[in-house]
């Protein structure tokens, strides 16, 4: 099992550098001059010239990009923002917490709340409860989170003045970006709980545990539910994915200072460096995010366990075989 | 021992819950509403991230407004174009032939940390801001150097030195803010969050990408010695807290609910509700304040018709400016008789340009000018099509489609493009992709203005070989440098950019401040940014 861990964290290693050269190369393709826009509109040439000199961007292509692979990957310094020539890495230090919180926090709140929605609705199915949970799911499935976010401010924050609507001074602050981001979440959840419960409460031994007289709640939440949490793991990669991609928008709604915040002002004023560091940064995020995935399917589900048991015997195997 | 599913499932959960809760306690910190005492402090919304407060970055208008309530300059300007006021320093002298300034520095300075400050200083900040920035903003000098404890000499590259207002906005302008050398070298982080400069408010707490919080600085060194404090450097309030609100809808929503007092960044949309009549007019007022960004059309003088005249003068007088401020700005904005308005940092904007005709709306006049290309040229009104560039901000695109219908109306095709402010700074510099285009800048004159078809040519193309040219540069040239520079010199270069089209001025917006009904006065310094600290109140 560890070997098949080390292995798969082994792997992301070429999917990060890959994400860097890909960004570093759409970067480098991006009309859009960084010196400009450091300098403002009443620059000389001579000055443009220089200052792109200076941030590296007269070299050739490939000596940029060698230098950029370097200094990310070998000094482990993403170098300092062009525009505030304050050091990426300290403000990342700052910001990555925020982003993550307020991503897992909208995860956390769409399992917590969508999955005993999409296992009532499979319960009951075809009746009230299911009904209602179906089309609750759909209309938050349809609307917009940001539009969303924005009709939550004027109601909680301008009309009945429950809740803050901007920065993050205090708990409350969390409360709108956490809700409306979960939102769509905890509708999806709820859709493919139900789809999934549906699959295994039909499965024999359910009925079998029925027949032995076993209380309905047990039956749904120890044997029912956890043969039915494979898709939905599945499914929570993607969304804590989604979760980290959907704070970029619920951050400038919000003004949360977090990753997404940076991500965008950089991209809008082309400082490359930030642009890079958070996309290769959101890269690593999500390799762990689907490693962390896989590893919980072993233990959720004993023959993927025995799979991947296999795979390190094999590796094992392959091994000896080599050494003889 | 052995970890079932179910003990992992239990396990997961539990930790899931755990690690919710101490994020969530970890990530509110120590934060929470503040009551406001009385009118000791102010609550302030802003749109940009100032990012760093460091005295050697470059920035958005929310940072320069934050560093000049820290730093000061060595010289002061009360308004743009003015003569510059001492500041840090009590005089400044210039030798051409040397391509130097020399300054002479005030008694009693001392830096929020009880430093004093002397011309080794001032000789610090300079080189140190040039060295660490490490950008061409700074090429206008070489090195500072300090004479003795009260003189310092500045010295500049002999080409920048004659260029006019280059002196006065680089000695006032806040690009070099001063610090003492004792200060930087005990910050920790090279003054990024805990800067510690001469003006009279400090730092007292810097949350990244959030809010800044600044204090009065009780002993403010010129106070202390007796000097004569200006306007927008007096500490009318206790403390200024500086929230960024990054949602600009949400600036507005945040005045609403009292979270923020005071904000120039409120939207045209919303500006009404605290207007008279407005919603909320009873709690708050809007102050105007012409802007600092104006707009204009250029023409790329490289492709056939950016480079004609008449297809020139036919565009400028399609122009509806009056349909267009009355669309946009509800009729309320500066109509700019000159590629420049009046907060002309150079001072050479001529009151008397408001007076005169400017290519007044008229489509017979712009028809008679397309039929004159159409003529010369022996093409179908149908078969011209204009290529027009124009930025992507809050103001550009609503006034080129009211142009682009013009143009329509008059006959002829407009491949109209809009790009993001970035995108649109590359597209400029490619001498095919447009023929005109419509952008907002914040000019600093006439002299600037011009200066850059003679350095960079990127907006204009020109052959620089070309006899046209060279006749534009008779004029320009004269107006540039503080040895040739005559009123008369810039009024010639206005009627040739005049006659010729090259640039049409169309409006400067008014800055809307949004400030409660308990200030009485707004201070505006000379780079447009709002001192919320030295705004009058009751």
């Amino acid at each position: 099992m560890i070997n098949y861990i080390i292995k798969r964290l082994l792997t992301l290693i070429p999917v990060v550098i890959a994400v860097a050269i890909v960004i570093f190369t759409i970067m480098y393709f991006v009309p859009g001059d960084p010196a400009k826009n450091i300098l403002g509109q009443d620059a000389t040439e001579e000055q443009l010239q220089r200052e792109r000199e200076l941030l590296g961007l007269a070299d050739p292509y490939f000596v940029q990009l060698g230098k950029f692979l370097y200094q990310l990957f070998i000094k482990l310094n993403p170098g300092t923002s062009w525009l505030s020539g304050f050091p990426v890495m300290t403000e990342l230090r700052v910001r990555i917490p925020r982003t993550l919180l307020l991503s897992f926090l909208t995860m956390a709140l769409g399992v917590a709340v969508g999955i005993p929605l999409g296992v009532t609705a499979a319960v009951n199915q075809n009746k009230l409860p299911d009904k209602l949970c179906m089309i609750g799911s759909m209309t938050f499935i349809s609307i917009p989170d940001f539009w969303l976010a924005l009709e939550a401010v004027i109601l909680f924050g301008l009309r009945l003045h429950w809740l803050p609507t901007f920065g993050m001074s205090s708990w409350k602050c969390w409360i709108l970006p956490v809700v409306c981001g979960s939102l769509p979440g905890i509708a999806s959840n709820a859709r493919q709980t139900r789809s999934a419960m549906l699959e295994v409460i039909r499965s024999d031994y359910v009925a079998t545990a029925k027949a032995k007289g076993l209380a309905p709640g047990a039956i749904k939440y120890k044997h029912a539910l956890p043969n039915a949490l494979i898709p939905l793991i599945t499914m929570m990669g993607g969304h804590l994915a989604r979760c980290l991609g959907g704070s970029m928008i619920l951050e400038n709604i919000f003004s949360m200072p977090g990753m997404g915040m940076y991500l965008t002002t950089g991209i809008t004023q082309r400082d490359y460096p930030v642009v890079r560091s958070v996309v290769v940064i959101l890269a690593i995020v999500f390799g762990v995010v689907m490693v962390l995935v896989d590893i919980v399917y072993a233990f959720v589900d004993p023959r993927i366990k025995a799979i991947y048991e296999n795979q390190t015997f094999n590796l094992a195997f392959w091994r000896k075989r080599k050494d003889a | 021992m052995k970890l079932t599913r179910r003990d992992f499932l239990k396990v997961s959960l539990g930790g899931a819950v755990s690690l919710s809760a101490s994020m969530l306690l970890a990530g509110c910190g120590s934060g929470g509403s503040e009551k406001q005492t009385g009118h000791t402090k102010i609550k302030v919304g802003v749109s940009g991230d100032p990012k760093s407060l460091a005295p050697y970055a470059l920035g958005n208008d929310a940072r320069k407004m934050i560093c000049f309530h820290i730093y000061q300059a060595a010289m002061h300007l009360l308004k743009a174009g003015d003569t510059p006021i001492p500041a840090i320093c009590e005089s400044y002298e210039m030798d051409m032939d040397g391509a130097t300034v020399t300054v002479k520095l005030r008694d009693g300075i001392h830096d929020h940390d009880g430093n004093p400050f002397t011309a080794s200083d001032l000789a610090y900040s300079y080189n140190t801001t040039k060295e660490v920035a490490n950008s061409a903003s700074y090429d206008y000098f070489t090195e500072v150097k300090a004479i003795d404890e009260k003189t310092a000499v500045i010295y500049y590259n002999p080409t920048d030195i004659v260029k006019r207002n280059n002196v006065e906005s680089a000695l006032a302008q806040g690009g070099v803010y001063m610090f003492t050398q004792a200060a930087w070298e005990a910050s920790e982080d090279a003054m990024v969050a805990t800067p510690v400069g001469t003006g009279p408010y400090r730092v007292s707490s810097f949350s990244v990408g959030a809010k800044v919080i600044l204090e009065k600085v009780e002993d403010f060194w010129q106070a202390e010695a007796g000097y004569e404090v200006p306007r927008d450097y007096q500490a009318n309030f206790d403390e200024i807290e500086i929230s960024v609100i990054t949602e600009v809808s949400q600036i507005a929503i945040a005045l609403e609910t009292g979270d923020i007092d005071a904000s120039a960044n409120v939207s045209e949309q919303d500006i009404t509700l605290f207007q008279e009549g407005g919603e909320h007019a009873d709690d708050f007022k809007v102050v105007k304040n012409e802007g600092f960004l104006g707009y204009f059309m250029t023409f790329n003088a490289h492709t056939e018709l950016g480079g004609n005249i008449n297809i020139r003068k036919a565009i400028c007088h399609a122009v509806d400016l009056d349909g267009m401020i009355n669309t946009l700005a509800k009729g309320e904005a500066v109509r700019m008789n000159a590629p420049y308005g009046t907060a002309s940092s150079a001072g050479d904007y001529d009151p008397k340009w408001d007076e005169r005709e400017y290519f007044p709306f008229s489509m017979d006049t712009a028809k008679e000018y397309l039929d004159k290309y159409l003529a010369e040229s022996g093409k179908k009104a149908e078969d011209v099509v204009v290529k027009f560039a124009v930025q992507n901000n809050a103001n550009c695109p609503k006034p080129a489609e009211i142009l682009q219908a013009k143009l329509l109306e008059l006959g002829i095709g407009v491949d109209m493009k809009v790009y993001d402010p970035a995108t649109f700074n590359t597209i400029l510099t490619e001498e095919d992709s447009y023929d005109f285009t419509m952008y907002c800048m914040g000019w600093n004159g006439v002299v600037n203005a011009w200066q850059l078809n003679d350095s960079s040519n990127y907006y204009y193309h020109f052959d620089k070989e070309s006899a046209m040219y060279q006749e534009l540069l008779s004029y320009t040239e004269p107006c540039m440098s503080r040895v040739t520079w005559t009123q008369e010199a810039t009024e010639k270069l206005w009627q040739y950019v005049y006659d010729n089209a090259w640039v049409r001025g169309l409006y400067k917006n008014y800055d809307n401040i949004v400030v409660p009904k308990w200030v009485n006065e707004v201070v505006i310094n000379f780079n447009r940014n709002c001192m919320y600290g030295s705004f009058v109140h009751d």
